[in-house]
């Protein structure tokens, strides 16, 4: 009989698990034992990371893509489907084009959605580089700014990318000196607790870099609302504070349809942050950002998983007992300006170090974007 | 990112003071390392490493070092199709089979030459191999084309 093992999602987790699955179960796929097949509702893989930089014109929104079925095994199936249902009892998936997938082992990484039409005015009149539409419209806007008042507030947490927000606003101010406009030009970045960052380190060392460059921090600033004709953001904490420019981390929520399959009531995956394997179901894992672990939504925290989650469904087709464990390890670049970076890594419970910024550590994010494709064909 | 500001000598002894109070065992560690490096020579080496990495950093910029990711990242993905074991497989046997045809003095073949040569089972073989491989290469452009590639 054949093993099913489907992977939903064909971001940076489900690829690399699609590829890693193809290398472990070479023999079982060969023989027919197990079949992989990937679903995805995009036949493109993005590579989000890319969009921080097209704001600053050093990307397009077309470097961030490439087509699923150029970085996928070939032993594995790719097909394009929108997931809408999971009925973890009958180990069965229900999609938009009205079909229903069996699974034996199934495998979410269904991401995270950007839900800024919950913070009215947002969509209206916030700006952000989460997304390609978002990330082009920001590079228009910030092509033509030459004076005013700059926010960048982050209004969800948590959010992908933990470090964007920090790098986002340390790089505006580098790149805005670059271009004689920084003394038009007022700084703010919010953040909604009492500092700077949820990771402490990363918070003292933004608060130290905000303050050598002359960039207000103002914290325990949850946004409300925007009012995008009188240019200003209202707080829970009834605070007001104008903007001529607001760049926001817009909120994010899981899926519908995790909460609507009992896997988790708030939208994320709840899983054994060591294992993967979902609370609430058998056979189910969860990977990348709507996995609920305590650890950042980043795209290394994906890549980390999927090794676990691969060695486990290697383990589990071979009648083995699986013994892989994913320890929250996380490794995060910080772009500190336009030509300077550094980089934290850390595991569940760690507090990590900032280490001193550089230009060849710069290089080392930019050579590992360009490189990553690698990473998705699950070589690096 | 900032100018270094000057600092004042006796603060400067001052802060240099208190470091190695309050890291003692970790001082006296790497000042062990470093004896060591210097008495093996290596830090002789590491130093000319040091002014290498210098220059590549002085002299390279963001541009160059996208450049030269992407191409490796480019040719990191043919190497990954290569070594694909059946890849590898048949890429040895048609460099070998090269090499054998190029130790011999090819003989110049003609039409009628050609259809004779086709009665050779070994000819046979290798023509059933190469229009195998046309076959997959016609899919695979046939896939590309579809996907818009």
């Amino acid at each position: 009989m054949t093993h099913d093992i489907v992977v939903v999602g064909g971001g940076t987790g489900g690829t690399v698990l699609a590829n890693r699955l193809a290398e472990k179960l070479a023999p079982e796929l060969a023989s027919g034992e197990a079949r992989v097949r990937l679903l995805t509702d995009d036949p493109d893989h993005v590579y989000k990371p890319t969009f921080l930089y097209v704001p600053f014109g050093t990307k397009t929104v077309d470097d961030a893509r490439r087509p699923l079925a150029e970085l996928v095994d070939d032993r594995i199936d790719i097909e394009t489907a929108r997931v809408t249902g999971v009925d973890t009892d009958g180990h069965r998936l229900s999609t938009a084009e009205g079909r229903t997938v069996r699974y034996d082992q199934l495998v979410l990484g269904i991401g995270a959605q950007l839900v800024p039409e919950e913070v009215p005015g947002l969509a209206e009149d916030g700006h952000h580089f989460y997304g390609p539409d978002g990330a082009r419209a920001l590079r228009d806007e910030l092509a033509g700014f030459e004076e005013g008042h700059l926010v960048l507030s982050v209004v969800g947490v948590p959010h992908m990318c933990p470090a964007a927000p920090v790098e986002f606003v340390l790089m505006v101010d580098e790149w805005l000196r670059e271009r004689g406009r920084r003394e038009d030009v007022e700084l703010t970045y919010t953040y909604p607790i009492q500092r700077a960052h949820g990771i402490q380190s990363i918070a003292d060392f933004a608060s130290e870099e905000f303050e050598a460059r002359d960039i207000t921090l103002e914290t325990f600033f949850n946004v409300e609302a925007l009012d995008p004709e009188a240019g200003t953001v209202e707080t829970m904490e009834g605070n007001e504070l104008d903007y001529d420019l607001f760049v926001a981390i817009p909120p994010h929520a899981g899926n519908d349809l995790v909460a609507e399959a009992g896997l988790g009531e708030d939208g994320w995956v709840a899983v054994d942050r060591h294992t993967l394997e979902a609370e609430h179901a058998e056979d189910v894992f969860a990977i990348g950002d709507i996995a609920d672990v305590p650890t950042s939504k980043a795209g290394s925290v994906a890549h980390f998983e999927a090794n676990v989650v691969a060695d486990r469904l290697t383990s589990r087709v071979r009648g083995e007992v699986p013994t892989a464990v994913y320890g929250g390890k996380t490794v995060c670049f910080l772009e500190t300006g336009m030509d300077e970076a550094t980089f934290v890594e850390f595991a569940y419970g760690d507090e990590p170090v900032v280490r001193e910024p550089s230009k060849p550590l710069h290089w080392a994010k930019l050579g590992y974007n360009e490189s990553y494709w690698l990473t998705a064909r699950g070589l690096l | 990112m900032s100018e270094q500001e000057p600092v004042d000598e006796s603060e400067a002894t001052a802060s240099v003071a208190e470091t190695i109070d309050e890291h003692p065992e970790a001082l006296a560690e790497s000042l062990e390392t470093l004896v060591r490096l210097q008495e093996t020579g290596t830090l002789d080496d590491l130093a000319a490493a040091a002014d290498t990495v210098s220059l590549m950093t002085a002299a390279m910029d963001d541009e160059m070092v996208m450049t030269l990711a992407s191409t490796g990242s480019r040719l990191g993905e043919v190497v990954d199709t290569a070594a694909d074991e059946d890849v590898v497989r048949g890429l040895e046997q048609t460099l070998s089979a090269v090499g054998d045809a190029s130790g011999e003095q090819p003989r110049q073949v003609g039409m009628l030459g050609l259809l004779g040569a086709m009665r050779d089972p070994e000819v046979k073989a290798g023509m059933g191999y190469l229009i195998q491989v046309a076959k997959a290469l016609g899919r695979r452009r046939a896939a590309a084309a579809e996907d818009g590639q």
